[in-house]
């Protein structure tokens, strides 16, 4: 695998040095002050006494968006509310990560009316699922520490490596339509990846 | 090991693209035909009820069951306005009485300040969309007095479109309860201050809690009108796709 | 007692020469001292609040639409949503609308059930409301005490009800099971401790210093005010009004207790904090009565049918619940399914309070009043 500049095979330091920021990254998340509806509550027991999600590393709440980097989306997200939620995720800082916490983030849990956003995942791509009305404080935790799992080995949730993949995965990771999984594993294959399931899910 | 259990389902997700957008216009279809039959849902709700054998056909009026009732109140209220103001039945022993709109104002203005009535404290206000009655609207006062203890309903009807007079310049609390009336029935109190949306979206179309409004609203319609955002699919020349990829990470 | 602010320009000999003018400040929806998806629009003279424009809805679930599309019985879970912060008492003032309007008689055991579980909830309520108020106004670690104690009240729901915040506790006509084995003791040995702790709290707060000048004096209602705008439960009773719905309207066998009802004079945020804390003290009252006088035999359910079609006719019941009176507007049309229903929320009548109590006073005030008024945005918007 040699660089095309030649000097040195670039992705050895990259890839270390990703894996380093990817693990401080994992282990001190801030997550955004932002509460919408009863799941906020359960997120405030998470982070008090009993349960205390400090002790996983996430303990500085920020309450503006451009000091964040986790966006834990706890609650109903009404269709007013909608485009500020996506407003409040455009203004954090890369790299971002979303939890959707409770069955109205996941897919607008009870509520299939008029008022309310059918998920938060038509609006911001969501990396952790949390279920649950609410959920309890202990899966929020356990939903973080899959995030950090995530963070910190980015193969396992799919994340591309290398600029290569990157270009091979932005045109066939989101999946064209009507194209076979079958097909772009073969490809991949072909130029001598190792493709493993995982990665060819994310998109 | 979640990645594992998704994996089954994955190969599936492109095909299952296409008959989900199918799926999509549906209920925008059923919810285009929907408001053209508003008796559909009331009188469905009621047949299994009807207690006579042959049921008349056709929408059935809402008619409360049960007794008048008669307090201190609503005989004062009686002596003076006469037959203006009537009882209505009630089964749970609550005092209700229905005011005609032109003179609803005046009853409410009385039971405020006649010391005997001193209804000076306004619980709740609200209304309600009786597609098959004859007056289609109905504004409900809760009425309570802190000095006598008591309670009373006050009701009147209305025809859509109808205004109705605000109780605002009485109790300044009714503000945001007519506000909230107006925005999801579609009620007009005239005389208010700041009659504005105030629970729905700014450019919500429609009265959610008119019978006629489906539950879904014009949700799907939006969706798919891309206004919140829905899922892209990229194009095969490799630079556009970088790009929406790109746009869609920073969500420019 | 500080004069209620006028809300007249800061006067300088500038000013007549120099042309100011106001300025809008926009706070929430995303803020954290809101409470929730809340938003303010604030016109700033310096750091006076000229006026203030309240926008809502951005917690609007359509609940009394949704209600309409499910059957009597089927809805209930729905209303534990409205207050999530005190979910039990919600739940209580919908099935006791359902009930009205059945004209069904609840067993005396199960009404009794029913007082522990709402009072219960509402201690719940008031240490929540507490620690985030106390946190709004800049002491941090009183909401650690409260959610501390907090935490041992949801225990014993999720011994009885199984689970923790929203428990859909009661079905129509009474309640689903006795207290567990080994719960009473518990429960008995949680309120003795509870007065103890509600003491460290006022230790804290109420003989401190900052607190006191944060909160005295700031957000005043007078009592004609406060009646004419409709507010209800503690936010009413700070001004003085002894409006309590348990004592006026007596429910679910409220009669039968011996309890205060906690009055304030000035009818500022202070008074409005020591009503919340006093109240809590006279639920420990109430549940203790009950847990001693509850009826050893009995039934847990009035009769009521596998299938539920109230009478065609209307019904308004109101229960205290921990924010105020929350009232059901039912109408039924013979079916099994409710009409139309209306929600009066508490939250939502007393935020109208909130312009008149921020006018003329300082913005960091604002935040003060708000957290006094005790709103959850879920039932603001419903």
């Amino acid at each position: 695998m040699e660089n095309e500049t030649g000097a040195y095979p670039s992705w050895v330091g990259l890839a270390k040095l990703d894996s380093l920021f990817n693990y401080c990254r994992a282990n001190s998340l801030w997550p955004m002050t932002f509460g919408l509806a009863c799941c906020a509550i359960e997120m405030i027991s998470a982070m008090c006494s009993r349960y205390d999600m400090s002790r996983f590393g996430s303990e500085v709440m920020r309450p503006s968006p451009r000091q964040s980097d986790v966006m834990i989306i706890a609650g109903t997200i009404s269709m007013k509310m909608a485009p500020i939620v996506k407003r409040l995720y455009d203004q954090m800082p890369e790299p971002k990560w979303v939890i959707a916490m409770g069955s109205c983030a996941i897919q607008g849990g009870p509520y299939d009316d008029y008022a309310v956003l059918q998920g938060a995942g038509r609006i911001v791509p969501v990396d952790v699922y949390v279920n649950g009305c609410p959920p309890r404080p202990e899966a929020l935790i356990y939903a973080l520490l899959k995030l950090q799992e995530k963070i910190k080995n980015p193969k396992v949730a799919g994340e591309p490596m290398a600029d290569g993949v990157l270009k091979d995965r932005a045109t066939k990771g989101w999946m064209a339509k009507g194209e076979e999984i079958a097909d772009i594993v073969a490809e991949y294959e072909a130029k001598g990846h190792t493709v493993q399931s995982s990665q060819i899910l994310k998109g | 090991m979640t990645e594992e259990t998704k994996e089954p389902g994955t190969p599936e997700a492109p095909k299952a693209a296409e008959p989900a957008a199918e799926a999509a216009e549906k209920p925008a279809a059923q919810a285009a035909e929907k408001p053209a039959a508003p008796a559909e849902k009331p009188a469905a709700a009621a047949a299994p009820a009807a207690p006579k054998p042959a049921a008349p056909a056709g929408p059935k009026k809402w008619e409360p069951t049960g007794e008048v009732v008669t307090t201190a109140v609503t005989e004062r209220l009686a002596a003076t306005f006469g037959e203006s103001v009537t009882g209505v039945k009630n089964s749970c022993k609550e005092a209700t009485v229905l005011a005609p709109k032109a003179r609803l104002a005046e009853v409410l203005r009385f039971l405020r300040d006649d010391p005997e009535c001193a209804m000076d404290y306004l619980s709740d206000m609200t209304g309600a969309h009786y597609p098959n009655n004859d007056k289609k609207f109905e504004v409900v006062y809760h009425l309570w007095s802190m000095t006598h203890k008591q309670p009373l309903r006050v009701k009147a009807q209305l025809d859509d479109g109808e205004a109705c007079p605000t109780a605002t310049g009485l109790w300044p609390g009714a503000n945001w309860m007519e506000r909230e009336a107006h925005d999801l029935l579609g009620i007009v109190f005239e005389g208010h201050p700041n009659l504005k949306v105030i629970l729905l979206p700014d450019d919500f179309e429609g009265h959610p809690l008119r019978k006629e409004f489906p539950l879904g609203g014009a949700q799907e319609e939006m969706i798919r009108a891309n206004r919140y955002g829905k899922p892209v699919y990229l194009p095969e020349d490799l630079e556009e796709a970088q790009k929406i990829v790109e746009e869609r990470r920073h969500g420019r | 007692m500080a004069a209620e602010h006028t809300g007249e320009a800061f006067t300088s000999p500038l000013r007549e020469v120099m042309e100011t003018k106001t300025y809008e400040l926009n706070m929430g929806p995303q803020h954290p001292a809101t409470h929730g998806v809340y938003r303010a629009i604030l016109q700033l003279d310096g750091e006076r609040v000229v006026s203030m424009e309240s926008v809502l809805g951005y917690l609007h679930r359509g609940i009394e639409k949704w209600a309409e599309y499910r059957t009597w019985a089927q809805a209930t879970p729905i209303f534990d949503r409205l207050d999530y912060v005190g979910a039990v008492l919600n739940c209580h003032g919908y099935v006791g609308a359902v009930e009205k309007l059945l004209n069904l008689e609840v067993p005396k055991k199960a009404q009794y059930i029913r007082v522990v579980l709402d009072e219960l909830q509402r201690v719940a309520n008031h240490l929540l409301w507490l620690g985030t108020h106390a946190l709004d106004v800049g002491a941090q670690s009183m909401l650690f005490y409260g959610i501390r104690e907090r935490e041992a009240i949801l225990d014993l729901f999720e011994a009885m009800l199984g689970q923790r915040l929203l428990q859909n506790a009661y079905p129509i006509g009474g309640v689903r099971f006795d207290f567990p084995r080994g719960w009473v003791p518990v429960c008995k040995r949680l309120l003795e401790e509870l007065p103890k702790k509600i003491d460290d709290y006022e230790t804290l707060l109420t003989g401190n210093r900052i607190w006191v000048q944060r909160t005295k004096g700031v957000g005043v209602m007078s009592a004609e005010t406060a009646i004419s705008l409709s507010l209800s439960g503690p936010t009413l009773r700070g001004s003085g009004v002894n409006f309590d719905v348990r004592k006026a309207m007596p429910y679910s066998s409220y009669e039968d207790f011996d309890f205060e009802v906690p009055l304030g004079e000035n009818g500022d945020v202070f008074d409005r904090y020591m009503c919340r804390v006093r109240e809590m003290r006279q639920s420990v009252r109430i549940i203790r009565q009950a847990l001693d006088g509850m009826p050893a035999e009995g039934e847990l359910k009035g009769k009521v049918g596998r299938i539920i079609r109230p009478p065609a006719g209307e019904a308004y019941y109101t229960v205290e619940a921990a924010k105020g009176q929350l009232g059901f507007y039912l109408v039924s049309d013979g079916g099994d399914k409710p009409f139309r229903l209306h929600i009066k929320s508490p939250s939502f009548v007393n935020l109208q309070g909130i312009e008149t109590m921020c006018r003329g006073g300082l913005i960091a005030d604002v935040v003060a009043n708000i957290g006094s008024l005790d709103i959850v945005l879920g039932e603001v918007d419903r």
